[in-house]
């Protein structure tokens, strides 16, 4: 094991002050939702005592209608806008990263991303009510599919960096066309870094509330699963919640943990 | 001529790698000293050790007598000339040289003055309120340079200090760093794995292979007086032929008795005959020691190379020759020739 | 299609690779315009305009919204909605730092496993982050049960509903936003910038202060003003863990468009972040072109 040249020069007093500072922030990350995973077993279900290990808070999820149905409502949604997100997150990466680099169009396209989501739904709100639309579930994958498409550029994007371009010209080289040359060498090079944007897009649409929020529309027929558990949250401390967040927090890490090593493997 | 540095048995390992297997040498004051080597020889190692971003699993280094390695390395009276040049980019010129004196709380009158100093010993005072990325390769080089002589320190690291230049430059620089060197009287160790540079710059070279000092000496020595076939490979090129020692040469199998000499080697020993190009002497109508056919030429402008293959060997033997020499305008490929060479320009070597 | 046009021949005078470029990129920046850029301009619009009597637009031209932004009531929300913003951007960057540091400063191979670690956190739902900390600062919750256990407090502290949990609330949900921008900015360093500074003389507080800080400053900039806008615009954070009173700007937006139906002043609300951000994202801009000048980024 080599250490980094930078930590050579530290003193050990240093150093080990900086390593106590991370497992400190690690433990702050961790603790909470550590806590939850814990307690979402615990049969009293309070907070404060111990009331046995019990799978009793899963079982009343399952028979929570109102909670499935928003669980599907999420489900749907989020398959489609991983579909437009994916796909338009993959020419916008690909049209960004051809060409010179350009600071304004990196910033333009970083608006989405960093917009205060309340600022972008109640601009969209404002939007579908000024062309009279009806909202419903449709509003929320055309609202969510703006901002997860920045996100899934930015991923396939730094697959794209990490490839190396003379092989596109080694394949126009060799006789193919541009769109052959897309589908024979382009696709399958960055097909990890599509498939990782396209992980992170379900994330991203599964976890989003304030978006969503507003652009559901009245009536609980549209009620996604973050607007489902933001109820219940306002109601108060309800020991069901500690069962989504858990099974919530292992869906979510399984998939990002899947996207970064798609995002990651194979590099040269 | 007293040490200034003394390496003694000085090892380190990463992992289960040696980098250094117990090297000792010492660095003489005023020098201008090579460490020469291929790569993952352990040159850099050693020079990362003597700046102190590395610490030695064993053995010691002094300098002046005294212990450097417990001292830390931003108060050592060493410094470096990074490979990269490591220039900082947020900094002019000027602030970068100035900044190693500033750590030493040198302030005001005195602070410009030996800034200036610095920049007209590399002839850089017009862009001394450049940033770096606006300078040349070259430039860059003598203000990685600048920055480290300013300090005046005992000793001076140079870490492949030629290698981004391109060829010219190179050649130009390795006469400016000797005329710096000399000038300063700051004794200079660099790394480099180019063994003409090491040649043509270095006072002393030690030459390196696998974390220890195959050979220590002037370059004069090194080229000359080979002592192992890893030294005669890597400095200049060789003809190398397996044999065994006889009372004045060497048996080779199909090629008989050829002439070389080698100190207290036991006759039938096996050894390796190392003879340089230029020493291979062509014999015109014959009569040479050894015999073959030119299986090659090569032009290099104010020599020739000859490819000479011999009966029963893969390898031809490599003859350089003045294109000027009388025979040159006559030689053609497939031609039989002959030659031999001076019992004294062919050494014996046992390892 | 990143073909390099240049080696195929093409009659047409436009350059090809311009227009192929323009090809990918009209689709996805049309919805981002229609979605996005339109949607921001109707708010803009709207902030200019009177309310309804029944919410909605009376279409009289007028700058009374943004007046009414300025009044006392909400120019002090306003204003402590960019003071709790910049205080969770502190000490986002304060905790953040050390730990950036620390995770590229380590061997390589853990490198990436301790900043997918710091990373992760993110990827779960923001509602039950937020969740987690009610939980732990309720009256009867983790830290007063604990406290009270120990005999410390007989009393319940009044931890949550306040200005602290919003601040800390803030610090958790944004962290790994710090750390990302900080972490790429001091692995992109270079060891051996640090090692010349050690050479030349400096300790460590001194190459810190003179060269890793100035050099790390474009990854110190984007993680605060992510950190910076996504805490002013957030309106859960104030919300859950705030208490529910109107503590943010977030919230003001929330209410204008949801409870009390005036939708040009919320519009006027929102416009005014999005200046902030733009003006934001513009100094941002502005950093990373003279880094990229300068060759620290990139």
């Amino acid at each position: 094991m080599t250490d980094h040249p930078v930590a050579r020069l530290q003193s050990r007093g240093t150093r080990r002050w900086l390593k106590g500072h991370a497992a400190l922030v690690y433990l702050f990350l961790y603790g909470p939702i550590a806590m939850l995973a814990v307690l979402s077993f615990n049969d009293s279900g309070l907070p404060t005592s111990w009331g046995g290990f019990s799978f009793r808070w899963y079982g009343e999820l399952l028979r929570n209608p109102a909670i499935l149905h928003s669980v599907a409502n999420s489900l749907v949604v989020a398959f489609f806008v991983t579909l437009i997100a994916t796909a338009g997150g993959t020419l916008l990466a690909l049209g960004l990263e051809q060409g010179r680099p350009s600071t304004a169009l990196d910033s333009f396209v970083m608006v989405p991303m960093i917009i205060p989501d309340i600022v972008l739904a109640i601009a969209l709100l404002s939007f579908y009510t000024t062309l009279q639309f009806t909202l419903g579930l449709y509003s929320i994958v055309l609202s969510q599919s703006v901002f997860v498409m920045a996100f899934a550029a930015a991923v396939v994007r730094t697959r794209l960096r990490n490839f190396d371009r003379s092989i596109l010209e080694a394949s126009v080289d060799l006789g193919a066309d541009g769109w052959t040359t897309f589908w024979r060498v382009t696709l399958p090079a960055i097909l990890p870094g599509v498939i990782a944007a396209a992980l992170l897009s379900f994330t991203l649409s599964i976890d989003d509330f304030v978006i969503a929020y507003f652009s559901a529309g009245a009536g609980r027929s549209s009620t996604t699963f973050p607007m489902q558990i933001y109820a219940m949250i306002r109601f108060g401390v309800t020991p069901t919640i500690n069962a989504i967040a858990t099974i919530l927090v292992l869906v979510s890490v399984t998939l990002m943990l899947t996207a970064q090593r798609l995002a990651r493997e194979a590099q040269p | 001529m007293t040490a200034l540095i003394a390496i003694r048995e000085l090892a380190k390992s990463f992992g289960p790698v040696p980098a250094l297997a117990d090297v000792s040498l010492d660095i003489r004051e005023n020098e201008f000293f090579a460490l020469l080597g291929p790569s993952g020889c352990g040159k850099t190692t050693l020079l990362r050790i003597l700046a102190g971003f590395e610490m030695p699993d064993r053995g010691s280094v002094t300098l002046d007598g005294k212990d450097l390695v417990a001292i830390p390395a931003n108060r050592r009276p060493v410094n470096m000339m990074f490979q990269s040049y490591a220039l900082f980019p947020h900094m002019t010129v000027a602030g970068n040289v100035s900044y190693g004196l500033e750590m030493e709380g040198v302030k005001g009158p005195e602070l410009a003055r030996r800034v200036r100093d610095a920049l007209a010993m590399v002839q850089l005072e017009p862009v001394a309120g450049r940033k770096p990325h606006l300078l040349s390769g070259g430039q860059r080089q003598r203000v990685a340079l600048a920055r480290a002589l300013v300090k005046r320190p005992r000793l001076l690291l140079l870490d492949e200090p030629l290698a981004a230049l391109d060829k010219k430059l190179r050649e130009q620089m390795r006469i400016e760093l000797k005329r710096i060197q000399h000038d300063t009287g700051i004794t200079f160790l660099v790394v480099t794995h180019d063994q003409e540079e090491a040649l043509v710059m270095a006072d002393r070279i030690a030459l390196m292979d696998r974390g220890a000092v195959a050979q220590l000496g002037s370059p004069r020595e090194l080229y000359d007086r080979p002592a192992t076939r890893f030294v005669a490979g890597f400095i200049g090129m060789s003809n190398v032929l397996e044999g065994r020692a006889t009372a004045g040469g060497v048996a080779v199998a199909g090629l008989g008795a050829l002439p070389a000499t080698g100190e207290g080697i036991a006759p039938g020993a096996p050894v390796s005959l190392t003879i340089r190009p230029e020493r291979v002497r062509l014999v015109a109508g014959g009569g040479g020691q050894v015999a073959g056919k030119i299986t090659g030429i090569a032009y290099l402008g104010q020599d020739l190379l000859l490819q000479i293959g011999l009966p029963g060997r893969a390898d031809p033997l490599v003859a350089r020759l003045a294109s000027g020499h009388p025979l040159a305008d006559g030689l053609r490929e497939g031609m039989a020739v002959s030659c031999d060479w001076a019992a004294a320009d062919a050494r014996m070597l046992t390892e | 299609m990143t073909v390099r046009a240049g080696t195929i021949p093409v009659a047409a005078p436009a350059d090809p690779r311009a227009r192929e470029r323009l090809l990918l990129l009209a689709g996805p920046l049309g919805w981002i315009a229609l979605f996005l850029v339109v949607p921001c301009l109707l708010i803009g619009i709207y902030s200019l305009f009177e309310r309804g009597t029944y919410g909605g637009i009376e279409w009289n031209f007028t700058f009374e919204n943004f007046r009414r932004a300025a009044d006392p009531l909400y120019f002090g929300i306003l204003i402590k909605s960019l003071w709790i913003a910049g205080l969770a951007t502190a000490i986002a960057l304060l905790v953040g730092y050390p730990a950036a540091f620390l995770i590229a400063t380590s061997p390589e191979r853990w490198q990436k496993l301790l900043l997918v670690l710091a990373v992760l956190p993110f990827w779960t739902n923001y509602l039950i982050r937020s969740y987690a900390w009610i939980v732990i600062l309720n009256r009867e919750g983790a830290i007063n049960n604990l406290l009270r256990g120990l005999g410390l407090t007989s009393e319940p502290l009044p931890l949550l509903y306040n200005e602290f949990a919003i601040v800390l609330g803030l610090v958790y949900a944004y962290l790994p936003f710090m750390i990302l921008p900080l972490y790429a900015a001091i692995s992109r360093l270079g060891a051996d910038l640090i090692e010349a500074s050690t050479d030349l003389g400096a300790d460590g507080w001194r190459s810190f202060r003179r060269i890793i800080l100035p050099l790390t400053l474009p990854g110190i900039a984007a993680g605060s003003i992510f950190v910076f806008v996504y805490s002013l615009g957030n309106f859960i954070t104030p919300d859950l863990l705030g208490g529910g009173r109107t503590v943010m700007v977030g919230n003001l937006i929330y209410d204008q468009f949801l409870t009390a139906r005036d939708w040009p002043f919320g519009a006027a609300l929102a416009f005014i972040l999005i200046g902030i951000m733009m003006g934001l994202l513009t100094l941002q801009a502005f950093l990373i072109n003279r880094a990229r000048r300068i060759g620290t980024y990139d």
